[in-house]
């Protein structure tokens, strides 16, 4: 059974007096463990569907389920944020740190969500930051760490809850080839360790030698899916 | 999210912004002040005021005055057998100058039964009512009041006991002996008990006036809540031209005024909690459009709409109970600095736990309430948007 169910998903949004339709249609299946990457141009819908399947936002018709729970269904606000500090981390682009806390302060945020008591979760930030390969910038400020060390912090973050899917919208397009490197190695070492589900937003198609598998979409529709054989397809389109 | 947790992150978030955070604090600080020195002040107000009419004016009494043709010992004994009349007793008094330092002063001769003299100077028993001499008049034997044994700017007697005091009254010379020197007791009713030379009624009636009336008959009652109707009852029998009054009734009007001024004084102090208040909604939205990222963060990490609100609702509280607390130090320390003189009184700020407690909560909860609007919208605020804003 698929870790993430994506059913006829669409999203209409409405931008002044104007609607636009972020996704039209979009059906998908991930299994668990799986590496996937949602490559397409930029406005193609990418981040909106990991949106919608994070429960950050909310599809127009179509059904979005995530371990079993129906997340299109889920309406109240607590119900939701209990989804999103359970089921799913995000990492972002920009990194989304708070910058008046320590990193360790930072990866506590959804346990803190959550109500879990100080000294256990520090104890898994801890361990969140040791997988990451930070445990010895704990005390420090993102102001203080390079863009390749803050985004170990936010995917230290997005893992702490031990979640069952990790929704990485961008994660190195604000970083060095270095860097990207670092975190790419990283998501495949989370998958191997923890066994976590990724959804990757990108369209850095040198990211896909790291993906199982590989979706497009294009102006919200499924434009196709590709296999690991198939990543050639994509590189020379 | 948990209490404490929510408490430390709302004063993390106060900490990064130090400076509106200390002056946010200060105007609370100015707001509880104003708050608490003026229900203290009005509150004190309110005792010194009652305090100083139950010691000038007797609660259980009705007075009736009438200075011509004056009442008479008849009309004295009327006034016994109305209901609720405990007891009643005639003051004869006259205009008199008496040699005093440097010249002359006026004074008045208050002649009055003896036994009756503890009630009209406001006392349990004359014992301790001079401070020389004997309390009681007998003969043409006196007690006169401070200022006219007294010269307060040179501190220093200008009489003694044994004396004679001579007095002119209506044209007439009486020479009288001082018995005893009277306490300062200030104003009691409708008389200076300080400029009153206290005589025996029987040596008043032979030496001093003619005729046998009284310019004033006191109704002692045994109830002060009959005092309306007593009054009724005796402006129906009393004399014509007679003023007849109750303390009480007086106490009630003047209680009114008091009321009025306090009520003045608590409106003073809601406009400064309310600007404060203000303050904290100007504040805490200023706050939140700096930070709409971190609530698009907070809401993707797991926090509820319900966390957001609560933690820009405990920092406006933190703000409050830190200006709170230093405000009510300041009123306490600043207290004993406040004296305002009224009615022979020094007016300092009485800060009860109950005021210290309004004080306190009061701009808290107006300060909360005010931060729930804009904090209100912090929490509705869309993820997706709240993390795309620039």
């Amino acid at each position: 059974m698929p870790i993430v169910e994506v059913r006829d998903v669409w999203k209409e949004y409405e931008i002044g007096k104007s609607r636009v339709q972020a996704l039209k249609g979009v059906t998908l299946d991930v299994e668990e463990g799986e590496f996937l990457a949602v490559v397409g141009p930029s406005g193609s819908g990418k981040s909106t569907l990991l949106h919608v399947t994070g429960g950050l936002d909310r599809p127009t018709r179509g059904t979005v389920r995530v371990a079993g729970v129906e997340v299109s269904s889920l309406r109240d606000d607590r119900q939701l944020s209990k989804f999103r500090s359970e089921y799913v981390g995000f990492v972002f682009q920009m990194f989304y740190l708070v910058p008046r806390l320590t990193a360790l302060e930072n990866v506590e945020l959804p346990l803190v969500a959550r109500g879990v008591e100080p000294a256990e979760r520090r104890k898994a930030a801890l361990e969140a930051l040791k997988l990451v390969g930070l445990e010895n910038r704990a005390r420090h400020r993102p102001t203080e760490m390079s863009g390749g060390e803050q985004q170990r912090v936010a995917i230290a973050r997005a893992i702490v809850s031990k979640p069952k899917v990790l929704l990485a919208d961008e994660p190195t397009g604000n970083l060095d080839s270095a860097n990207a490197k670092l975190v790419m190695d990283l998501f495949r070492k989370l998958i191997d360790e923890i066994g976590v589900t990724i959804l990757m937003a990108t369209h850095n198609l040198e990211l896909l030698d790291y993906c199982d598998r590989a979706v497009r979409l294009v102006d919200g529709r499924m434009a196709g899916v590709y296999g690991k054989s198939e990543f050639a397809k994509l590189l020379h389109r | 999210m948990r209490a404490p947790d929510c408490a430390r992150y709302a004063f993390r978030g106060l900490s990064e912004r130090k400076g509106r955070s200390a002056g946010a604090a200060v105007g609370v600080a100015i707001a509880v002040s104003a708050l608490t020195l003026a229900l203290g002040l009005g509150e004190a107000f309110q005792i010194a005021f009652t305090e100083y009419l139950g010691r000038t004016l007797a609660a259980n009494s009705v007075i009736v005055l009438n200075s011509a043709p004056g009442l008479t010992d008849a009309d004295v004994a009327l006034f016994r057998q109305l209901p609720h009349v405990k007891d009643a007793f005639g003051v004869a008094t006259a205009q008199a100058v008496v040699a005093a330092a440097g010249g002359y002063r006026t004074a008045t001769v208050i002649a009055a039964q003896p036994e009756y003299l503890p009630e009209l100077v406001g006392l349990a028993s004359l014992e301790g009512f001079v401070e020389e001499g004997s309390p009681t008049p007998s003969g043409l034997g006196v007690v006169v009041g401070t200022n006219l044994w007294f010269d307060q700017n040179t501190r220093s007697k200008l009489h003694e006991v044994g004396e004679t005091l001579s007095l002119q009254v209506g044209g007439r010379e009486v020479n009288v002996v001082i018995a005893g020197l009277a306490r300062q007791y200030g104003f009691r009713t409708w008389m200076s008990v300080d400029d009153s030379v206290f005589m025996d009624t029987e040596a008043f009636f032979a030496y001093v006036s003619g005729r046998r009336v009284y310019q004033a008959v006191i109704l002692l009652l045994d109830d002060p809540s009959a005092a309306q109707a007593v009054s009724d009852e005796v402006r129906a029998l009393a004399p014509p031209r007679s003023n007849v009054f109750s303390p009480v009734a007086m106490v009630a009007q003047l209680g009114v005024f008091v009321n009025s001024l306090s009520a003045f004084l608590a409106f003073i102090s809601i406009l400064s909690v309310g600007i404060t208040a203000l303050w904290i909604f100007d504040s805490t939205a200023i706050s939140i459009v700096q930070r709409v990222k971190e609530i698009g963060i907070l809401k993707a990490v797991g926090f509820s709409s319900r966390d957001v609100l609560a933690i820009f609702l405990a920092e406006a509280a933190l703000v409050s109970l830190i200006g709170g607390v230093a405000g009510l130090a300041f009123s306490l320390a600043s207290s004993r600095l406040v004296s305002i003189p009224l009615f022979m009184v020094r007016l300092t700020p009485r800060l009860t736990p109950q005021i210290l407690a309004v004080s306190l909560l009061a701009p808290l909860a107006a300060n909360v309430a005010a931060a729930a609007v804009p904090a209100r919208a912090a929490a509705r605020l869309d993820p997706v948007k709240a993390l795309r804003y620039e």
